[in-house]
C-alpha cells in the first residue's frame, strides 16, 4: 500500500484523537498516489462538518464550501474541468440531511464523481446532536430522551436511487478502505461508498471500534455478486451484520 | 414610404384567455410593423393561471424609439369582455378607440369595464362563427381578428404577409390553410365597412433595419456573446426564458446548461463551474434568489467570480409572480449573513439587459465577486425595437475565467472559513477585519465601470433620479417637464453597488429638487441613497409596489401636486 505521502500536506487535523477521519484521510491519500494519480489532477469538494475539513489537509485542489451543497458543486466543477478527477468529502449529516435532495439528482445525472462519505451516526462539530444515520434507541449527550426517529440506511437509499456503484468501508480496516476507495475513484459514473468513520467522543466511545469489528460482514468474502441487484436487494433485507464491501455494481 | 399625415404613434391592446393566441397576434402585429421600419414595444401582462387565465398584449408602434407601452390605447381587440375587467388596472382606452369585439359574448361591454364615456367604433363580428366555418377551430378567433383588424387599417400588407407566411411554416399545410382562411375571412367581413372614423397608421420615413427582442432573449445572447459555456438554472417565472434559450444554444456552442433540482443547486453548479473557470451563471426571480443567498456569499467568501441574475416579479413569497416589480434592491444588496459585498446591476431597458450583462461577466472574471444583475419581469418579457446590429451575436471561442481556477498548475485551496492567503482556515478577530476590508476592495474595483444614464438638463430645477425599468417612464416624463418649461434631467443608476458616490453626489448638487422614482412600497432607492449621500433639501420619493407598469400620467399627477412642474393648459382631448 503506497504512503500517500505524495498528497498529504503538513496542515494538523483539528479531528479529536479517536476520530475515524484520520483513516479516512490517510486512506484517500494512499488511494489517490497508489492509482498514480497527480495532485493537481485531483479535486476535492466537501461541504461543513468535521470530515468536510479533509480537503485542507491535502495537497490536491480544495474547496470546503457550505453545508450541504458540496454534489452540485463537484458536479459543475466536473463538468467544466472533465479532466479532472473530482471527490466529494462528506459526513451524514451534509449528505443525508441538509443536502439529501441534491444525492437524488446526482445519482440521475450521473457525472463520473465519487462520494466519500464519513458515516459516524452524529453532528461532531456541533458537538453531539442526532443525525440521521443515529439508530433509534440511542440516547445522545444533547438531548432528554433517547431518539425517537427512525435512521436512513444509506445502502439502502442508494440501492433504491439507481446509483451504479454502491460500497461501503470500515475506516479502522484500512487496506479493504484503498482497495474500495480506487474501485469508486475508477468507477466511470458516479460511485458512492459510505464508510463507517466513527466519533467515539460523541457517539459509543472508543467501545465502537471494537463494536464495529465484530459486526461488520466482508460482502464479497462471502461470495456476494455486485452485479446482480437482487442479491444486493436480498442482502439489505436480511444482513447478516454490517456489510462491507461492494453491494453494488452496474 | 412616408405618407404626410402619418400620426406619431398608435397604440393597441389585445385581450383574451390563455390559449386564444393573443400573443401570437401581437406579435404578428408587432414583428410586421417593425418589418415596415417603424418602433414597436410591445408589453405581455398575464393572469396567474397556468391555462385559461387572462392573456393580454400591448403594442405601441412609433416612428421614434419607444421603450414603454402607451398610457392609453387607441385600438382594442377583445376576445372575450369578461377579461377585460381583468385587466382594468393595466388597460385604459382613449375615448375615441376603435373597437373589435365578438357579437356572440355573453358579458356585455359595460359589465367589462368599457367606460361610459367611450364614443369610438365597436366592430362586432362573430369571431367564433367566422373561426369554425373558416379556420376549422375556435382556436383561430385571433385570425380572424388579424383579418378585420389588418383589412380595415391596411395593416402593412406586405410585411404582414411575410411575417405571417414565415410563422406559417412551423404548421402543417392543413392548418397553415385553415389559419390563412380565417384571415381572409376576417378581412372579408369588413370589406366596405364604412362608418366612423379610423385610426391611421404611422408610417417610417426610412425604413431601418430593426428587431424586436425581448428583455429575456438580449440578456441570454449577451451572455453567450461573452463566453458563458454554462447554466444552471430552476424553472421560474418570469426567468425561465433565459434557462430555455441557453437550453437550446449552449450545446451547439459546446457548452451546458442544466436544469437543477432546485434554486440552491443551480447556485452550486453554476458556482463549481466558475471553480473549474468556465464562464457560467444562474437565472432566477426573488424567490429563487432568497435561496441562492448562501451560495452568493460563499462565492464572495471564496473571492470566486459568480454571476446570478433576479429578473424581478412582485413579492414577498410567491406574490404576482407574473408581473412586474422593482423590489429586490435590498435583498440583492444585502442578502446575506454577515459583511457580503457583492456588485449590483440594474438593467434600464431591453438593450441595457444584453448591455450589462457583458459587463456582469467582465466584472465577475475582473473582480472575483458575485454579480448580481436585475431585471424586471416587463423587461423580461416584453418586446422592444433594436436596431439590426444590436443583438449580440459573438460566438468566438469563450476567454473563461482561468485566475484563480481549479485547472490551473497552482494548487488552489478555497474555504468558506474565514482563511489566510493560501486557504488555511483562521479565526482570529485581526484577519477577519483585514479580510472583510479585502472582500470590499474586491467589490470596490468595480467602481465606475458602469456610468448611470444621465438625460435632460445637468443643472436642473427639477432632477429625476430612478433605477431599473422606471427608466423609461423618467424619460417621457422629462419631455413633460420641458414641454411645461420646466428645466429638468435625470439620472438612473446601473450600478448600484458599488455606488459611485462621488459620481451621483456630483450630480445631486446641480438638482434644485430631487424626485426618486421606484415601483416598490417601501422606497429601497431612496433610503439607500439617503444613508449613503446628501440629498437635496427637497427630496421626494414617488414610489408604488408594482403589478402594473408605470404610466406616464401618474408621473405628471404627482408632479403636478407637489408643486414641480404646471398643470398643462388645456385638458388632454
Amino acid at each position: 500500500m503506497s504512503s500517500g505521502a505524495l498528497f498529504r500536506n503538513a496542515t494538523e487535523p483539528v479531528w479529536c484523537d479517536g476520530c475515524g477521519d484520520f483513516h479516512v484521510l490517510d486512506g484517500l491519500c494512499a488511494a489517490l498516489e497508489g492509482l498514480g494519480r497527480d495532485p493537481r489532477q485531483v479535486a476535492l469538494v466537501s461541504g461543513i462538518g468535521c470530515s468536510s475539513r479533509l480537503p485542507g489537509y491535502t495537497n490536491a485542489h480544495g474547496f470546503n464550501s457550505i453545508h450541504g451543497r458540496a454534489l452540485p458543486i463537484a458536479t459543475g466543477l466536473k463538468l467544466a474541468r472533465p479532466e479532472l478527477d473530482v471527490i466529494v468529502t462528506a459526513g451524514d449529516g451534509d449528505i443525508f440531511s441538509i443536502g439529501a435532495a441534491h444525492l437524488m439528482h446526482t445519482v440521475r445525472r450521473n457525472p463520473p464523481v465519487t462520494l466519500f462519505v464519513m458515516d459516524n451516526g452524529v453532528y461532531g462539530l456541533t458537538k453531539g446532536q442526532q443525525s440521521p444515520t443515529t439508530p433509534a434507541g440511542t440516547q445522545m449527550r444533547t438531548a432528554a430522551q433517547p431518539v425517537q426517529e427512525g435512521s436512513v440506511n444509506p445502502l439502502s437509499l442508494m440501492l433504491s436511487l439507481g446509483c451504479g456503484f454502491i460500497a461501503q468501508a470500515y475506516s479502522a480496516d484500512p487496506a479493504r478502505l484503498v482497495e474500495l476507495m480506487q474501485q469508486a475513484i475508477e468507477y466511470p459514473g458516479f460511485s458512492f461508498l459510505n464508510i463507517l468513520s466513527p466519533c467515539p467522543v460523541f457517539r459509543g466511545g472508543m467501545g465502537i471500534y471494537k463494536e464495529l469489528r465484530r459486526s461488520t460482514q466482508d460482502l464479497q468474502q462471502g461470495g456476494h455478486d455486485p452485479q446482480d441487484p437482487r442479491a444486493a436487494a436480498a442482502v439489505l433485507a436480511d444482513p447478516a451484520g454490517i456489510p462491507v464491501g461492494v453491494l453494488y455494481r452496474r | 414610404m412616408s405618407s404626410p399625415g402619418s400620426p406619431p404613434e398608435l397604440s393597441i391592446g389585445i385581450v383574451g384567455s390563455g390559449g386564444d393566441g393573443v400573443v401570437l397576434l401581437g406579435e404578428l402585429l408587432a414583428h410586421s410593423a417593425v418589418a415596415a421600419g417603424l418602433y414597436c414595444y410591445m408589453d405581455k401582462v398575464f393572469g396567474p393561471q397556468i391555462r385559461g387565465g387572462e392573456s393580454s398584449a400591448i403594442l405601441r408602434i412609433s416612428r421614434e424609439e419607444v421603450l414603454r407601452s402607451a398610457d392609453e390605447l387607441d385600438v382594442l381587440l377583445v376576445l372575450q369582455w369578461a377579461d377585460l375587467a381583468r385587466f382594468s388596472d393595466v388597460l385604459s382606452l382613449a375615448g375615441n378607440a376603435l373597437i373589435f369585439c365578438s357579437s356572440e359574448d355573453e358579458t356585455s361591454p359595460a359589465a367589462a369595464g368599457l367606460p361610459a364615456g367611450h364614443h369610438g367604433p365597436v366592430i362586432s363580428l362573430p369571431l367564433k362563427q367566422l373561426a369554425l366555418e373558416h379556420g376549422r377551430s375556435k382556436q383561430a378567433r385571433n385570425m380572424v381578428l388579424l383579418g378585420a383588424l389588418s383589412g380595415l387599417l391596411d395593416w402593412y400588407p406586405e410585411q404582414l404577409s411575410a411575417v405571417l407566411a414565415r410563422r406559417m411554416q412551423r404548421y402543417d399545410e392543413r392548418s397553415r390553410e385553415h389559419n390563412l382562411a380565417a384571415v381572409a375571412a376576417g378581412r372579408d367581413a369588413l370589406a366596405g365597412w364604412q362608418e366612423g372614423p379610423l385610426p391611421v397608421l404611422p408610417t417610417a420615413d426610412a425604413a431601418p433595419e430593426l428587431v424586436l427582442a425581448s428583455g429575456n432573449e438580449l440578456l441570454a445572447r449577451a451572455a453567450l456573446a461573452s463566453g458563458c459555456r454554462f447554466m444552471a438554472g430552476y424553472p421560474i417565472t418570469p426567468a425561465s426564458e433565459i434557462l430555455e434559450y441557453m437550453n437550446r444554444r449552449l450545446p451547439t456552442l459546446g457548452g451546458t446548461c442544466i436544469q437543477a433540482e432546485d434554486e440552491i443547486a443551480a447556485a452550486c453548479l453554476t458556482l463549481g463551474a466558475g471553480l473549474g473557470g468556465v464562464r457560467s451563471m444562474s437565472a432566477t426571480s426573488g424567490p429563487g434568489m432568497t435561496l441562492k443567498s448562501e451560495t452568493i456569499a460563499l462565492a464572495g467568501m471564496a473571492g470566486l467570480p459568480l454571476v446570478v441574475v433576479d429578473v424581478q416579479r412582485c413579492g414577498p413569497s410567491t406574490g404576482i409572480p407574473t408581473r412586474t416589480e422593482q423590489a429586490d434592491l435590498y435583498l440583492a444588496l444585502h442578502g446575506a449573513h454577515g459583511d457580503s459585498p457583492r456588485i449590483v446591476l440594474a438593467a434600464a431597458h431591453q438593450a441595457d439587459c444584453a448591455e450589462l450583462a457583458t459587463q456582469a461577466f467582465e466584472l465577475a472574471g475582473r473582480c472575483h465577486a458575485p454579480v448580481i444583475l436585475l431585471s424586471e419581469q416587463q423587461l423580461a418579457q416584453g418586446l422592444a425595437t433594436l436596431p439590426a446590429g444590436g443583438i449580440p451575436d459573438n460566438t468566438e471561442p469563450p476567454p473563461g475565467w482561468p485566475e484563480r481556477s481549479i485547472g490551473s498548475a497552482a494548487q488552489v485551496q478555497l474555504t468558506g472559513l474565514e482563511h489566510d492567503d493560501k486557504g488555511r482556515p483562521l479565526s482570529d478577530a485581526a484577519s477577519h477585519e483585514a479580510n472583510a476590508l479585502l472582500r470590499q476592495a474586491r467589490v470596490d474595483k468595480a467602481l465606475g465601470s458602469v456610468p448611470a444614464l444621465q438625460h435632460g438638463a445637468l443643472e436642473a430645477e427639477l432632477g429625476l433620479l430612478c433605477w431599473g425599468g422606471s427608466y423609461s417612464v423618467c424619460r417621457e416624463a422629462l419631455a413633460l417637464a420641458a414641454a411645461r418649461g420646466v428645466t429638468a434631467g435625470m439620472l438612473c443608476i446601473r450600478m448600484l453597488s458599488p455606488l459611485d458616490r462621488e459620481a451621483v453626489q456630483a450630480w445631486l448638487q446641480r438638482q434644485q429638487s430631487l424626485v426618486i422614482v421606484e415601483m416598490n412600497h417601501s422606497g429601497q432607492l431612496h433610503d439607500y441613497l439617503r444613508s449613503r449621500l446628501d440629498l437635496p433639501e427637497i427630496t421626494m420619493s414617488l414610489r408604488r409596489s408594482g403589478g402594473r407598469p408605470w404610466r406616464l400620467a401618474e408621473l405628471e399627477e404627482f408632479l403636478v401636486s407637489h408643486g414641480l412642474i404646471p398643470q398643462a393648459l388645456e385638458a388632454r382631448p
